[in-house]
């Protein structure tokens, strides 16, 4: 917990530097309870009972983790450019969302809009996630949406790329092949562009089974995943393997 | 197994005991007459030379040639390459026959060939295609003969193919197949030895092994996968303990992975898999990218050992 409040001290620091609004909220499937930090010192972690409401993530009382985040925080970082700051900073506590399974699924979904609209808006979040609470598993599920991440909760990463694609990260093997399928499943559900995109490059290892969960969540979806960026070996073992719904080469 | 040549549906599998290449040719040429006329898709597989003098003695066959020199041979991608191509002749009427002049092989070699032609009576059961194994009687011995009679329903020494009393299947014969001596690496002290490795420790000790090896960024990555598939299949379908033990010389990597089980069935790597299989992909993989693999099966467990080296033609077929 050291270690969180540290970072999290640095990053409201690094925030406030650059003068954007810096806010911290606690997401659950209750609601949302949001403040502004302005002052890195009072960073502390765990529960802020005294947290005001002052806006609300969303006006919505239905809001669901499922439904598109990018509604209630576009006009968040709107307002923070109107309001004369550089961008929002977005400092989140979503242990609460992460607990049950299919809200747990949701949420890695919402995730990854956030991860897609925060590459080219003013917008930094970092959603740290109590291990303690949850257990090893969730966090990794929640956490290999994420392009950065502190400490190594998931062996892969996937994230968003330019043009509407996808990144993977990081290396894949029969441990943790189940967690990319699921991955996969929830955040290319939420992709629009055909054919999806996967990229490999910055991919350091991927097996048998971590390929096999590409072609079974994509055959899952109705789809198919382009590979781009695949090593010899690995554009050799798509097609050895006959993953036919994985498709290789540069996308036309 | 019947001795109708040829019957809809039914693998024929015939061993060709010859005595040099020019023997082989002379009796090659009918069989690939026949073929020609019967309009059968005719494939032929062996040294250059060999491929060449059938191809000029039968223009009229439609030849699928596959010119190798016996150091670029390995069995679980020419079983692959035969499947895949039987299995784009399979639509069609036209039936198959295969001329295969095996190469030359070392014992450690010879232990993989002989699961080759166990596993083609399974891998190839269901194509309509004849094809002749011939082999120079001049590089078996009376043991590596004894054991080519027992895997092959058919032998033609001569002109003429008959069917083989000593065919034993694919019974108790290969399931001795992993009873063989340890692989020789086994007696001397490994560069890197890992008790119970994860399956992503074992590839980061692996992988920095094969850079100071000096392998080609091929091989390393293929060395990596095939560390990393047989460590996973020690911890899944094996039992403990999972051991890895690495031995690195210039321009080569040698990697053992034992456990304490009864090791995989003895055919196991040879046939291909594919996303739709329960299991042994990875175990097939490393035998497609990698040609010397090596299995033993003891008292105190089952090791797998395979070796790769810079000239290793990994990414071949």
């Amino acid at each position: 917990m050291g270690d969180l409040v540290r970072a999290a001290r640095d990053y409201v620091s690094e925030g406030l530097d650059r003068h954007e609004r810096v806010v911290f909220c606690r997401l659950s499937p209750d609601g949302i309870r949001y403040g502004d930090v302005s002052d890195a010192a009072d960073v502390r972690w765990g529960p802020m009972p005294d947290l005001p409401v002052t806006v609300p993530l969303t006006t919505d009382p239905d809001w669901r983790p499922s439904q598109d985040p990018v509604e209630s925080l576009g006009p968040m970082v709107d307002a923070a450019l109107d309001d004369g700051y550089t961008g929002l900073r977005v400092l989140t506590d979503a242990t609460d969302l992460a607990h049950d399974p299919v809200s747990r699924a949701a949420w890695v979904r919402s995730e990854h809009l956030i991860d897609r609209y925060a590459r080219d808006h003013a917008l930094t979040i970092l959603c740290s996630y109590d291990v303690e609470d949850l257990g090893d598993g969730p966090v990794a599920e929640v956490a290999c949406v994420h392009a950065l991440t502190g400490g190594t909760p998931s062996p892969f990463l996937l994230h968003a790329t330019g043009g509407g694609g996808l990144g993977l990260a990081g290396e894949v093997d029969r441990a943790s092949a189940p967690a990319l399928g699921r991955a996969l499943t929830q955040v290319a559900a939420a992709q629009v562009p055909t054919p999806r995109v996967l990229d490999l490059t910055e991919l350091g290892f991927v097996d048998h089974s971590g390929l096999v969960a590409m072609h079974r969540a994509a055959a899952a979806l109705g789809t198919r995943l382009h590979l781009v960026g695949a090593s010899p070996l690995v554009t050799r073992l798509v097609d050895v393997l006959a993953l036919d719904a994985l498709d290789l080469g540069e996308v036309s | 197994m019947t001795a109708i040549a040829h019957a809809d549906g039914a693998f024929r599998h015939d061993l060709v005991l010859h005595d040099g290449p020019a023997e082989l040719v002379d009796l090659m040429v009918p069989f690939v007459r026949e073929g020609a006329a019967a309009g059968d898709h005719v494939i032929l597989l062996g040294e250059p030379d060999f491929v060449d003098a059938i191809a000029s003695a039968v223009p009229e066959a439609l030849l699928d040639m596959i010119a190798e020199r016996p150091d670029e041979r390995f069995p679980a991608r020419d079983l692959h390459r035969a499947q895949q191509t039987l299995g784009r002749l399979d639509g069609s009427a036209a039936g198959a026959r295969i001329v295969n002049q095996m190469p030359a092989m070392t014992d450690q070699q010879w232990l993989g060939w002989r699961r080759y032609e166990a596993a083609a009576n399974v891998a190839l059961a269901r194509f309509r295609a004849w094809g002749k194994c011939a082999h120079d009687v001049a590089a078996l011995d009376p043991r590596r003969l004894a054991e080519l009679r027992a895997l092959h329903p058919f032998v033609q020494s001569g002109a003429d193919s008959v069917p083989n009393a000593d065919f034993d299947g694919v019974g108790a014969r290969v399931d001795r197949f992993f009873d063989v001596p340890r692989h020789p690496a086994l007696d001397t002290v490994p560069t890197l030895s890992m008790l119970a490795p994860a399956a992503g420790a074992a590839r980061g000790a692996v992988r920095d092994l094969a850079v100071r090896a000096g392998l080609s960024p091929t091989a390393q990555e293929s060395v990596i996968l095939a560390t990393s598939e047989t460590v996973t299949n020690g911890w899944v379908h094996g039992r403990p303990p999972v051991v890895l033990r690495a031995w690195a010389g210039p321009g080569r990597l040698t990697v053992a992975v034992s456990d304490g089980g009864a090791g995989p069935d003895p055919l196991a790597g040879m046939v291909a898999q594919t996303a739709q299989a329960v299991s042994g992909r990875g175990l097939w993989l490393v035998h497609l990218l990698i040609p010397e693999v090596h299995h033993r099966r003891g008292e105190d467990g089952y090791t797998i050992t395979f070796s790769v080296d810079s000239g290793t033609a990994v990414t071949a077929g």
